[in-house]
Order: C-alpha cells, then sequence, then structure tokens
C-alpha cells in the first residue's frame, strides 16, 4: 500500500505545525507481486568433513522486494530424500561428521506478503572424510618435511621458492594435500625454481625449517618451468656437488626414530644424503660408503641391499643396542653407537667435514627425537608407502 | 666452474658482485660460499655463468680439496 502526502506551499519562517493546516492523504492502487527466485543459488567450498561450504543466495523478483532465508539440507543420495540440517541457515556451513559420505545442497526461501517461493542448489559432490595426515595419527615429531600435507590442522606452506629468472621468492602451499604445483609453475613460468626453505610440518612452537641461503646451495624442484618428479611425484633435486638444506635449531641426546623417503642418482662412494650430527662429526644419517647404505658413522648399521640407485625409504630407531634399521620395510636389529644431535643436514654431511653433497632426489624425512616403538614404527612406514607406493 | 685465488678476499668480492648485482632478496642472501682448499692457502669458488671475472678458473675442485673423509 502506498500513502501520498500533499502538502500547502508554506515559507520556512512559518513552518510550525499549526501554520502547515490541512494535510491531505491520497490513498492510491498499489501493485503487490509475488516473490519469484529467478537464480538458483550455489554452494562454493570443498566437500570433505571439516571444511566450510558457503551459499550464494539466488537472485529475487517481487513487490516488495522479498527477503531470502537459507536452509542447509542433507541427502544419503544426492537426488532424494534431502532433509533440513538443524540450526543450519547461514550463509556458511561448516561440515561434521554426520556429513560424511552424505550430500548437501542448499534450499533459499524468498518471502514477501504475497507469498513465498523456493529454490535449491546443486547437490556438492559427496563428503569426503575429513583428512588424516601422516601427523594427526603419529604425533610429535621433532622435524617434518614433506612434498605432501603432513598434518589436517597443518596450515603452514610447504616450500619457499626462489626463481632463476629474477631471484624473486614466493611460499608455496598445499592443494589437495599435495604441494601446489599449479602455484609453484604459474610463480617459476618457464625458469628454473629453487627451494629456500623445506617448512617443518610438526607442531612444535618453533618449527626446525631447512633453510638454504646460498643460492647456489639450493635444491631445485623446477627445471624450466617443468616441477621435477620422481615416480610422478614431486620431488627436490640435490646436485650431488654443493647442494644441501640445513636446521641448527635442534638439540637432542636422546634415542631418535626417522624416516627418509630419497633416491640416490648415483653410486659414487662416501656421499651423505643425511646426517643428524654434532660438530664432533659423530652422526646418525643416510650414507653410502663401502658399498653399503649406512645408519651410523662406523661400522654399525650398515646394508649393502641399500647400496642402489632405487627410490628406497630409509627408517632408523637410534636406541643403542636394540636400535632398528630397516630398509623398504625390511628391519633388523643391530646395536649402534650413541651420539647427541645439534643439527639435521640434509644432501651433505653437516659440520666439520664437507665436499661430500650426495646427489639425491628427495621427498620426505620425518624426525622423532624418541623410539616410536615398533609398532609405530611400521605404521609410519607403511603411511609412507601407502602415499608413495615404493615396495610391495 | 670454478674460480680459484690464494687470495679469500678476492672471491669474497666476486661473491658480493654476483649477488649484488642478482638482486637477491627474501631468505636469499648470497650466491656461493667461499671454499677453503685443506692447505689453507687456497680458495675457491663456484663461478656464475652471467658473471665472468679475471680470476683463475679451473672446471672442477680435485679430490685434494676435500679432507679425507672417515665414516
Amino acid at each position: 500500500m502506498a500513502v501520498e502526502l500533499t502538502l500547502p506551499t508554506i515559507s520556512p519562517q512559518a513552518m510550525t505545525l499549526e501554520s502547515v493546516g490541512p494535510i491531505t492523504l491520497v490513498l492510491g492502487s498499489v501493485i503487490s507481486i509475488a516473490p519469484t527466485i529467478t537464480t538458483n543459488p550455489t554452494i562454493s567450498g570443498t566437500a570433505k568433513v571439516g571444511e566450510t561450504l558457503t551459499a550464494t543466495a539466488g537472485d529475487t523478483t517481487g513487490t516488495p522486494p522479498p527477503t531470502s532465508t537459507l536452509q542447509w539440507q542433507r541427502s544419503d543420495n544426492g537426488t532424494s530424500g534431502w532433509s533440513d540440517i538443524s540450526g543450519a541457515t547461514g550463509t556458511t556451513y561448516v561440515l561434521v561428521s554426520a556429513d560424511e559420505s552424505k550430500y548437501l545442497r542448499v534450499e533459499q526461501t524468498a518471502t514477501n506478503i504475497e507469498g513465498s517461493a523456493t529454490a535449491t542448489s546443486a547437490s556438492t559432490s559427496q563428503v569426503q572424510p575429513a583428512f588424516t595426515g601422516l601427523l594427526d595419527t603419529y604425533s610429535g615429531a621433532a622435524a617434518a618435511y614433506s612434498l605432501r600435507l603432513l598434518r589436517g590442522d597443518y596450515e603452514g606452506n610447504c616450500i619457499r621458492v626462489r626463481r632463476l629468472d629474477d631471484n624473486a621468492e614466493q611460499n608455496i602451499g598445499f592443494r589437495n594435500n599435495e604441494l601446489d604445483t599449479s602455484a609453484l609453475t604459474t610463480f617459476c613460468g618457464s625458469s628454473d625454481g629453487f627451494v629456500v626453505t623445506w617448512f617443518d610440518q610438526s607442531d612444535n612452537e618453533t618449527p626446525n625449517n631447512l633453510t638454504q641461503s646460498t643460492a647456489s646451495s639450493q635444491p631445485k624442484i623446477v627445471s624450466e618451468g617443468s616441477v621435477i618428479l620422481e615416480e610422478e611425484k614431486p620431488t627436490l633435486e640435490f646436485d650431488g656437488i654443493n647442494d644441501f638444506m640445513l636446521s641448527d635449531s635442534i638439540s637432542s641426546n636422546q634415542p631418535i626414530s626417522f624416516f627418509h623417503l630419497r633416491r640416490y642418482r648415483t653410486t659414487d662412494q662416501v656421499k651423505n644424503a643425511l646426517t643428524l650430527s654434532n660438530d664432533t662429526g659423530f652422526a646418525w644419517g643416510d650414507y653410502f660408503d663401502g658399498g653399503k647404505l649406512r645408519a651410523y658413522f662406523g661400522s654399525t648399521g650398515s646394508t649393502s641391499a641399500g647400496y642402489n640407485t632405487n627410490r628406497n625409504l630409509w627408517s632408523v630407531i637410534a636406541n643403542g643396542s636394540n636400535s632398528t634399521i630397516s630398509l623398504n620395510g625390511s628391519s633388523t636389529e643391530e646395536s649402534l653407537g650413541n651420539s647427541n644431535i645439534d643439527q639435521i643436514s640434509l644432501g651433505r654431511r653437516g659440520a666439520p667435514i664437507q665436499g661430500v653433497n650426495a646427489a639425491i632426489n628427495c621427498q620426505e624425512l620425518v624426525l622423532y627425537l624418541s623410539d616410536v616403538g615398533t609398532t609405530n614404527f611400521e605404521g609410519i612406514e607403511t603411511n609412507i608407502n601407502d602415499h608413495y607406493s615404493i615396495y610391495e | 666452474m670454478y674460480h680459484v685465488s690464494t687470495n679469500k678476499q678476492d672471491l669474497d668480492s666476486y661473491n658480493e658482485h654476483v649477488s649484488v648485482g642478482e638482486g637477491y632478496n627474501g631468505t636469499t642472501t648470497h650466491w656461493a660460499n667461499v671454499i677453503e682448499h685443506p692447505n689453507g692457502t687456497d680458495f675457491a669458488i663456484m663461478k656464475h655463468e652471467k658473471y665472468d671475472s679475471e680470476l683463475t678458473l679451473v672446471e672442477s675442485l680435485g679430490d685434494d680439496w676435500f679432507a679425507d673423509v672417515d665414516i
């Protein structure tokens, strides 16, 4: 209904209620139009437990202009049997465990004095279970580097990259729980890309990132615009000349457990893919020497089976006399020496001896400053192998 | 390829020349590390392909540049 007021002409000086005089109200005819939703509402976001979906209401017409409300709905098959989710009436909705394997949509209702109209969005895809990373199951790592996401609530980046053509740097995160190779290649263009930082995904308050501030010593991850791959997954490529990465903020004199997925590209003698060491040079790690793969400086913790250029998972529990060394899930128990550690050196032996850099492709390194125990040890190996398909 | 010299400062200067020329910023701070020969008198630095120098150039560093490794 519209109301028109007709007022007499008045001067500003005389503008009082008394002086205005009579007011005439003219009631005109009014047209009201029922609501119509002209475009269906839409949903954006990832259909996975823990993720947030966002609804955008469709356009409406009607007189007076209708107001819209939203209601999220759930279905077992995505086509029928839709039921309202109690209390889910906002523009955003956080998927919960009850949504797993279901389908969601949003229903929009537009209302004015003439009535209401409803429209529904397209269904989401089937809601996937929440992401569970290696570190969600096997927590407590002191350092964890990977080109896949290892922890569901990790919000940091995967790597920091320098592109060769202009030396600009950029952090690269994850997409679908893997290194965001699309963002990586967009950033690098046709240039080479080198890893400046490999971010620690453990939940330590102070992360033990691996870094390399020297340009010529940074491992490569993009070659002339193409991501370097190892068995179809991204990898860091250490040149075997002077590439390495270092984290020196770690310290322990306790037993340790580590899991290192890498491939030596050559079988040159005396090459150090990984050292967990101190300045005296004694260390645990991943070395080629004397035709054997070794886990400890000295004669213990070695196997000739691993002296090759295959991609291997080298896993070790260094716990004195009951230590475990494992190549691709096949383990033996040995007595290893003891050493405290104060740095992680990847691609080269740490201080004080240099010049034994290893030409390796490395995809993952996880370190615990504890004996993780046999069950967890085997579980972590299985987790890594399930993702990378390293061995039968 | 490497530039070699008995004057470490010459190699530091080359490193600085490349680093400034490349305009490293962010986490990357410099081009390369100067390598010291075990004899304590010779030094080397990796050559950057875009930056020439009158310093002596060698194809690679021999094994004598690295201390014996005892694993």
